[in-house]
């Protein structure tokens, strides 16, 4: 019980890590570029 | 699932273990995508959250300021009485061409149909310029009518603009492009369906899980209480990389008058997102509190 116990804690961080380094990847390939795209996208649609 | 691992409190084997992590991980994304969905089809389409941004706080006293500088602008260019147009808008007006503009460009993306564009709010615009005694004097009574004609659609072109922070052609042009390669509100009927399909997924799952773990409830509980954790944890770490991109900073760098609409916007989705983070992660360590309690009552 107590072995289970210490792990029971454990279980969400586990489950979510593999998505967190999913995005996290992401992020660091596509993100500057997203970002840039993103930017020149408002300023073409905003209207000033 | 070996007899021993049949009797209540044991976990079962890792045979029956590793598939049900695997559906755990299953279920934390099917939990995952139907909150971002959600989340996403009411920033795209709730016409009432537009609504609400389009009102909040100082957004029409901004927009009115706009509009008033504009028209003494256009006062100082023409010659007239900036009075004579600023006393035709009122935040009553405003409020309602607010409010028409959303239901506008809301039902323009989901029908993919560009509708008719709300009328901006100038009545009596043209007789109050020609009765202006600075423009009659200024102007030669041959060039007033298509001056004041001239003045009028600028003036209605300052209303239009604070009104609709994002190009009009543009949008129009959008839903034209997008409406020749999709059905539109089929694709809408299909967005929304979304969340549902997402949920019937994490139920397949959860069922699954409490197959592999021979119907063992407080153990499927471990799993399925860890999933509805897990992905609360990254409903509120998604806040994370949408805070980075700076989309608020971004908007108010291109346009002033949306500072206070993205920043209520912002705030709107930011608080739900959390709500649900926070229900999902107190549901899930709930559900495995009562999974370890089950099991320490077996195991006693």
């Amino acid at each position: 019980m107590k072995k289970q116990g210490k792990w029971i804690w454990l279980t969400p961080v586990l489950l979510a890590l593999p998505f967190i380094a999913a995005v996290g990847a992401a992020a660091a390939l596509y993100g500057p570029t997203l970002q840039n795209l993103v930017s020149v996208a408002i300023k073409l649609a905003v209207t000033k | 699932m070996s007899k021993k691992n049949m009797k209540a409190g044991r976990l079962p084997s890792l045979g029956a273990r590793i598939p049900a992590a695997v559906f755990a991980l299953l279920l934390t994304g099917a939990i995952w995508a139907a909150v971002l969905s959600l989340l996403g089809i009411q920033l795209l389409t709730s016409r009432g959250l537009h609504e609400r941004a389009a009102l909040a706080g100082d957004a029409v006293e901004l927009q009115m300021t706009r509009i008033e500088n504009g028209f003494r602008e256009l006062a100082d260019e023409f010659g007239f009485e900036p009075e004579t147009l600023i006393s035709l808008v009122s935040r009553e007006k405003m409020e309602n061409l607010d409010r028409e503009v959303v239901r506008w460009w809301t039902e323009s993306v989901a029908t993919g149909r560009i509708g008719e564009k709300p009328t901006v709010p100038l009545e009596g615009a043209e007789e109050a310029l020609k009765a202006d005694s600075r423009l009659s004097a200024s102007v030669e009574p041959l060039l007033l009518p298509t001056t004041v004609e001239k003045i009028t659609a600028r003036a209605g072109r300052i209303v239009w603009k604070s009104a609709v922070h994002v190009r009009d052609d543009l949008l129009t042009a959008g839903v034209q492009i997008a409406g020749r390669q999709i059905n539109l509100p089929q694709a809408a009927e299909l967005l929304g369906k979304v969340p549902l399909a997402a949920l019937a997924a994490a139920l397949l799952f959860a069922g699954l899980i409490a197959l592999c773990m021979s119907r063992r409830l407080q153990t499927a509980g471990h799993f399925i209480g860890g999933a509805m954790a897990a992905a609360g944890l990254l409903t509120a770490l998604t806040l994370l990389p949408v805070k980075m991109l700076n989309l608020r900073g971004m908007l108010a760098e291109a346009s002033g008058a949306l500072t206070a609409q993205s920043a209520h916007l912002e705030r709107i989705l930011t608080l739900e997102s959390l709500g649900c983070a926070v229900l999902l992660i107190i549901a899930g360590v709930l559900l495995m509190l009562l999974a370890k309690k089950e099991y320490a009552r077996h195991e006693g």
